[in-house]
């Protein structure tokens, strides 16, 4: 996942430290990649990885440690479904930025193929862009899986493109969806009736215009306040052609197209800034606010300050309720109507991994309808496996446990459900965020804009 | 001979720390420095060497205001908490009706980390927070969003409070403890000898701490300078200072632009290094005005 917190520099350290303690268990990396080649080309049975899996011992299972609900389910449920089977797992908390340089920097200092420190990792977007673009991943495999009849992975099959596309970057098979996320903004139901909030951005200008004060968004390069952009430049697309010309490769796109698409959102977003937390109304007072973190504009929201909450996983409104987090009157809201942004996560192994036959099958174990589901009911983490390839009665029990919507219903949020942008234009956009709004920059739009692109590729 | 001996051993009881300073200090900053001058083949970028991620960060205006906004967040903290640090110490250097219990209170705050300090400036001073809040029920503000805005803005009033809320009562403690060290029957002496209070203050305690003064003030402002966390949660999103720009530089999406935010660090530790530099030269100049060295 690509989520950020800070003390990275720390959270690295303690990185490089584990892996330098595990340097002893590499393996022998003819035999690593042998077995890799093998597998791939599908000339390992199945029982032949579990008996492999054994062998190795254990798995080294990286993860963002930010959610405490998943934290509990990976120890109180994931850990004796994989030591079942009859292997260890460690469960590694950390920043998966951490992770990819850990990878790298491993490879890059000769660590190949059965010698490196991460055997899974849990990532998407950029992160697993910046993996594939290095050739760090260990290749084709989540169609070899006993698990991966329930997933979609046929191109011919509409609900495949989720799983074959990560932030716009081809997936071809070398991660595992894990679990989807939509983009929702929340209100609370004692200061905003969710019948009559906003649904479009045009509406969400009047309202902050009639509630000067009362809203602002995470501020980019959170990946919060980058989602809230994005789903604004799709509504704002001055072709209104919403999210299809940002799924593209930036090469193609070019930058003169770029800053035409992002315009009008941009002006959009310097318009409302009066109107902000903290915006002053009419007579500019002072710089709006922007909560540096989704965990701050949160509080902000919890304390009365604001009236909109945003956040992924449309789930997590009713975990928070019962944990008592949000008060009871929180409801999700159908906002924008014209495309509220889905992305999924998967599960990756590093071309580097020290067991990778675990690898598989951790993944495999954590891939089971059984396993979905209860990550369902226990922390709402919406299921990546097609429903459609389960026999009804599982069906049933799968939507049977769906935790309460709060407010809105599937339907509606799947047929609202587009994709986020294409991870290589996540910093130019960013770029642009911080230089033409944060820093009310004097300069032309445009000339922002070509800086931010030429950083790029800088 | 036996003083080659006594180097060897003073070479080897030094190498425990020397090993660990050059493994966790000069190496990380010797791939840094080689990274900001084009040297970071695992992010696919191998340029060595070029001066060009200098002359992008140094032409910047970005960098131009954050340096002026680090300078700001790290000097005014740092003549405050000395000037209110040193004047508590020697306020409370003898011993008067409750000065134990303050001192118990004001050391507190040393050993309270300074995400906490952050979280206690935030629960009470933002517009949510319990000031704001009290303010309101007595209806001396007429709803929360009135209260002035203390965090999250440029003038960083709350990056500040959190660095006072700590080096105050650090400053206090190097300060006091100098202070109770040899010596302290000096300002008796003066006084028996006729000195006023304040010329005995002025002219036999205060020099006599001034060293302890100086190192206090070089921790607290190197600290100030560099810190990353407390700017990052409780100042503006723009502008904000040098350490937030190269984090947000190191954690841009694309890896190459890593070089450019250790070109940051490399200049941010040089000016940070120009400037403790120059302090402590001032300083010692005083020194030898006065006659030691």
């Amino acid at each position: 996942m690509r989520r950020r917190v800070t003390g990275r520099a720390i959270a690295f350290g303690a990185l490089v430290a584990i892996a330098i303690v595990g340097c002893d268990r590499a393996a022998d990396p003819d035999a690593a990649s042998a077995f890799r080649d093998r597998f791939l080309a599908g000339e390992v049975e199945w029982d032949a990885v579990v008996e492999q899996a054994r062998s190795e011992g254990r798995v080294e299972f990286y993860h963002w440690g930010g959610s405490e609900a998943l934290n509990s389910w990976l120890e109180l449920i994931a850990r004796p479904a994989i030591e079942a089977i009859g292997i260890g797992v460690d469960f590694r908390r950390s920043d998966t930025r951490d992770v990819v340089d850990l990878i790298l920097s491993e490879i890059a200092s000769g660590r190949g193929p059965g010698s490196g420190s991460v055997d899974v990792v849990w990532i998407n977007g950029e992160n697993f862009r910046t993996l594939r673009m290095n050739d760090a991943l260990f290749g084709a495999f989540a169609d070899r899986l006993p698990s991966s009849a329930y997933f979609a992975f046929d191109p011919d099959d509409p609900a495949s493109s989720i799983n074959r596309f990560d932030f716009g970057t081809p997936t071809d098979l070398m991660e595992m969806p894990w679990a989807g996320f939509q983009f929702t903004l929340r209100v609370d139901a004692d200061r905003v009736d969710p019948a009559e909030a906003p649904a479009t951005f045009a509406a969400l200008e009047s309202w902050v215009r009639a509630n000067p004060g009362r809203f602002t968004y995470v501020a980019p390069p959170h990946y919060i306040g980058s989602t809230f952009i994005h789903a604004l430049l799709y509504e704002t697309n001055p072709d209104s052609t919403g999210y299809v010309p940002f799924l593209g490769d930036p090469q193609d796109l070019g930058v003169t197209e770029f800053a035409r698409l992002i315009g009008p959102g941009f002006e959009y977003l310097r318009r409302i800034e009066p109107y902000l937390l903290g915006g002053g109304g009419r007579s500019a007072r002072g710089a709006p606010i922007y909560p540096a973190s989704a965990a701050a504009l949160q509080a902000r929201f919890v304390a009365g300050e604001v009236d909109f909450d945003m956040e992924f996983g449309v789930y997590d409104v009713d975990r928070d309720i019962r944990s008592g987090r949000y008060p009871p009157t929180v409801r999700n809201i159908i906002f924008p109507e014209s495309g509220m942004i889905k992305d999924m996560s998967y599960l990756a192994i590093p071309r580097n991994a020290p067991a990778p036959a675990a690898a598989l099958v951790a993944i495999d174990a954590l891939s089971t309808p059984e396993s979905h589901l209860s990550k369902l009911v226990e922390i709402g983490f919406a299921p990546a496996i097609d429903l459609a390839r389960l026999d009804p009665e599982e069906r049933a029990r799968f939507l049977a446990a769906a935790p309460d919507l709060r407010g809105v219903t599937e339907e509606a949020l799947a047929m609202r459900a587009v994709p986020s942008v294409n991870a290589g234009l996540v910093d130019a956009i960013d770029a642009v965020w911080l230089e033409y709004i944060a820093e009310q920059s004097a300069r032309s739009f445009d000339e922002i804009v070509l800086d931010a692109w030429r950083n790029l590729g800088l | 001979m036996k003083a080659g001996g006594h180097r060897v051993a003073i070479v080897l009881g030094l190498a425990p720390v020397t090993a660990v300073l050059s493994l966790l200090f000069i190496g990380p900053l010797l791939v840094a420095l080689a990274q900001s001058l084009g040297h970071a083949p695992i992010y696919g970028v191998e340029e060595f060497p070029t001066l060009r991620y200098y002359a992008h960060v140094l032409g910047s205006s970005r960098f131009r205001i954050a340096l002026l906004y680090t300078l700001y967040y790290a000097v005014v903290p740092t003549i405050v908490s000395t000037v209110a640090g040193v004047a508590l110490a020697l306020a409370l250097r003898h011993p008067i009706r409750g000065s134990r219990v303050l001192v118990a209170v004001l050391r507190l705050p040393v050993v309270v980390p300074y995400l906490v300090g952050a979280s206690v400036v935030v629960a009470l001073f933002a517009n949510g927070g319990l000031i704001a809040r009290v303010l309101f029920a007595l209806g001396a503000i007429g709803s929360t969003g009135d209260f002035p805005r203390v965090l999250f803005s440029a003038g960083g009033w709350g990056v500040m409070l959190v660095y006072l809320f700590k080096q105050i009562p650090f400053t206090f403690i190097v300060v006091s403890a100098a202070l109770a060290g040899d010596g302290a029957q000096y300002e008796e002496v003066a006084r028996s000898l006729g000195a006023t209070p304040v010329r005995a203050l002025w002219h036999v305690v205060l020099p006599r701490v001034v060293p302890a003064i100086v190192t206090a003030s070089l921790l607290v402002f190197a600290f100030n300078f560099q810190t990353y966390e407390i700017p990052y949660l409780l100042g503006a999103t723009f502008p904000n200072t040098l350490p937030v720009e190269a984090m947000r530089r190191f954690n841009a999406a694309d890896l190459s632009r890593r070089p450019e935010a250790m070109a940051y660090l490399m200049v941010i530790t040089a000016i940070s290094g120009v400037v403790l530099a120059a302090y402590l030269q001032v300083y010692r100049r005083w020194e030898r005005g006065r006659g030691r060295s």
